[in-house]
């Protein structure tokens, strides 16, 4: 479960004007539950996700994931707990160019390796549709095949939570629509999403809509 | 899927910025492992000049030394005009004549027409307790040559003293602050000291020289001396016994000995041949050892210069490569990999370039030694290939690439992901 209790962050900019991305935000996520949550661009959408992956030390407020405070523990167990527990996606896929699409979706077994990782990551490309491609880098497929990759690391190390900032913001609707299946299949087997995104058809699949203004969380 | 195959695909990837990475590493080891091992033939090489030319230096002194034996063989030698009353066990014994003569002695001999005898050198000599310096010494009294009539004025073989002036044995000095303009007092009379001599292992040791006339006056024998020097004496006939018997002949009252043998004469030159040896040697040495040392210097320059130039190549390479590569950062960090993994993934790049780069480096190295000209008789190249600078070489290089490229990786691993996820 992730629990986010009143997290609050500020951006101090060298011209002296600050930006409250964050505000008093409060979140639960049970196991199974996709939320989503829309907003405009700079409302604090990112701040949130990124707060919540672990990645960002808010400035206030308490951010709690399988009962642990986690930023309170050491930037190496939150390395590891990330690795264990959280995928991510982005918008930009954030995949590595020169690597082919097997080894950027077992990319986690840098660290760790996995047991039977090269099944698994078959398994993966094969449920999403990509198996005809692993041997191929990301700049010989289409966009839509590499939110797919993309989605397929994130699943790859079995985590609990799946970020997704605007996972679909580059997408055709087909590519849309299969990468919002993959992701509302994964809360059905108990996995935990939180979605940002400004994309209504996107929100749609999520269980539970928030809306994000001005660094305000509040119910849809 | 490893860090080790994240690091070797991205080489493969940016193959240009690899290629010149390993370029910088092959012309830093290429030119310091050359350089190192032309300074290694050098020395070796430098020994066995040395080595040959110390043979042949020795094999030419053994030469001339052979030479200069046979030719003192012919060398004439040097008798003692004594009274006839001295006794010559006493002489022996005390190393003096006590007994003296008249001077007007060597003129006799002077005049007489002799052509034997080169030089004659009358002498005072007695042994006395030095009371200003508490020591006792053997005072000789010398003047100048006495000239041979008949004959051809000679080149001086002993310089006389100075009026008013004394000259020391090393013994009389050795411990004294004097030096050569100093004044001194001896027997109640001033000095000046005309020459401190240098140690020589005889009675010359303890002798102080005061001129003829001087010692005279000072031991009460006005026109008396102890001995005449007839030195070199010299004739394709001469021997001892001719020489004795021609001397006694013209002075009755007197009996000759031979002082200094050629025997004597032969070690003395053998000495001095024995000491230009040895100048001759450490010459050659030095001249050796200054070539060596000027190219030891342009060394030292030139492999650090190298080195450091290599380092700041690979040190901005990284800086670019960290650059292009905040994207990877960013989510390689978000997948769960710590800030020492992205270290690794930067400094095990640079030790790979490293360890790539040196084998053809060290090969460049080899092939650039056995392409240089050698000198006739010089040893081979080979003598320059030593295997332990080479491998502090093969050790140090991906070292020091990965000192070079320390900072932009702290850099890489310092890297904040959530604003590189944030900027994207």
């Amino acid at each position: 479960m992730l629990i986010l209790s009143q997290l609050s962050k500020t951006y101090h900019r060298s011209d002296r004007k600050s930006v409250e991305a964050m505000k008093e935000v409060s979140l639960i996520l049970k196991p199974g539950c996709f939320a989503s949550v829309q907003g405009a661009s700079g409302c604090g959408k990112s701040t949130l996700l990124l707060t919540a992956g672990l990645l960002q030390r808010p400035d206030h407020g308490v951010v709690e994931f399988q009962k642990e405070d986690v930023y309170a523990l050491s930037r190496e167990k939150r390395a590891t707990l990330r690795r264990r527990e959280i995928g991510f996606v982005f918008q930009q896929f954030h995949l590595i160019p020169y690597l082919t699409l097997l080894d950027n979706i077992r990319l986690p077994d840098c660290v760790e390796t996995e047991d039977e990782g090269e099944q698994r990551a078959h398994a993966l490309a094969k449920q999403l549709g990509i198996l005809h491609r692993l041997d191929h880098t990301p700049g010989e497929l289409s966009t839509g095949e590499r939110q797919r990759v993309a989605l397929a690391r994130a699943l790859y190390g079995k985590p609990s939570l799946i970020l997704a900032d605007e996972p679909t913001g580059n997408l055709d609707p087909d590519s849309t629509q299969r990468v919002l299946d993959e992701l509302s299949r994964f809360t059905q087997q108990g996995g935990m999403v939180l979605m940002v995104t400004h994309d209504p058809t996107a929100s749609a699949h999520a269980t539970h809509l928030f809306k994000m203004e001005n660094g305000v969380l509040e119910t849809s | 899927m490893n860090l080790g195959r994240l690091f070797r695909s991205e080489l493969q990837f940016r193959w240009g910025h690899s290629l010149l990475g390993l370029l910088a590493v092959f012309l830093t080891v290429s030119v310091v492992a050359a350089v190192q091992m032309r300074l290694n033939w050098q020395r070796a090489d430098t020994l066995r000049v040395l080595e040959n030319n110390r043979q042949e230096v020795e094999d030419l002194f053994d030469t001339l030394e052979d030479e200069m034996r046979k030719i003192t063989k012919a060398m004439g030698f040097n008798v003692m005009v004594l009274p006839a009353e001295q006794n010559l066990a006493d002489f022996y014994a005390n190393d003096f004549a006590a007994n003296t003569m008249p001077e007007d002695y060597v003129y006799t001999l002077a005049n007489a027409g002799i052509i034997t005898v080169q030089h004659l050198l009358p002498i005072l000599q007695q042994k006395v307790f030095w009371e200003e310096e508490s020591s006792t010494t053997l005072v000789i009294g010398v003047r100048s040559e006495v000239p041979l009539a008949d004959s051809m004025p000679k080149s001086p073989l002993l310089q006389p003293v100075p009026s008013g002036c004394i000259v020391l044995g090393y013994e009389l000095h050795a411990n004294k602050d004097w030096k050569e303009g100093d004044q001194l007092v001896f027997q109640g009379q001033t000095f000046t000291i005309h020459e401190l001599k240098p140690q020589r292992g005889n009675k010359d040791d303890i002798t102080v020289w005061i001129p003829l006339e001087t010692a005279q006056t000072l031991f009460n024998k006005e026109k008396q001396i102890s001995a005449i020097l007839a030195l070199q004496c010299k004739c394709a006939w001469a021997d001892i016994a001719k020489v004795r018997e021609e001397l006694v002949r013209i002075l009755p009252g007197t009996q000759v000995i031979e002082f200094s043998s050629r025997a004597l004469a032969r070690a003395e030159a053998r000495n001095q041949t024995a000491e230009t040896r040895k100048q001759v040697l450490d010459q050659e040495n030095r001249n050796r050892q200054s070539i060596l040392l000027r190219e030891e210097r342009f060394a030292s320059t030139l492999v650090p210069l190298v080195s450091l130039g290599s380092m700041g190549l690979l040190a901005t390479l990284t800086f670019f490569n960290v650059r292009d590569r905040k994207s990877e950062i960013g989510i390689l960090r978000a997948i769960g990999l710590s800030r020492s993994h992205v270290l690794i993934l930067f400094l095990g790049k640079a030790a790979c370039l490293g360890l790539v780069g040196m084998l053809p480096g060290l090969v460049a190295a080899i092939t650039v030694m056995t392409q240089m000209s050698i000198p006739e008789g010089a040893l081979p190249w080979h003598a320059g290939l030593q295997a332990y600078p080479l491998l502090i070489i093969a050790f140090l290089t991906p070292a020091l690439q990965c000192i070079a490229a320390w900072a932009p990786a702290v850099w890489a691993a310092n890297q904040d992901p959530a604003n590189i996820l944030h900027e994207d």
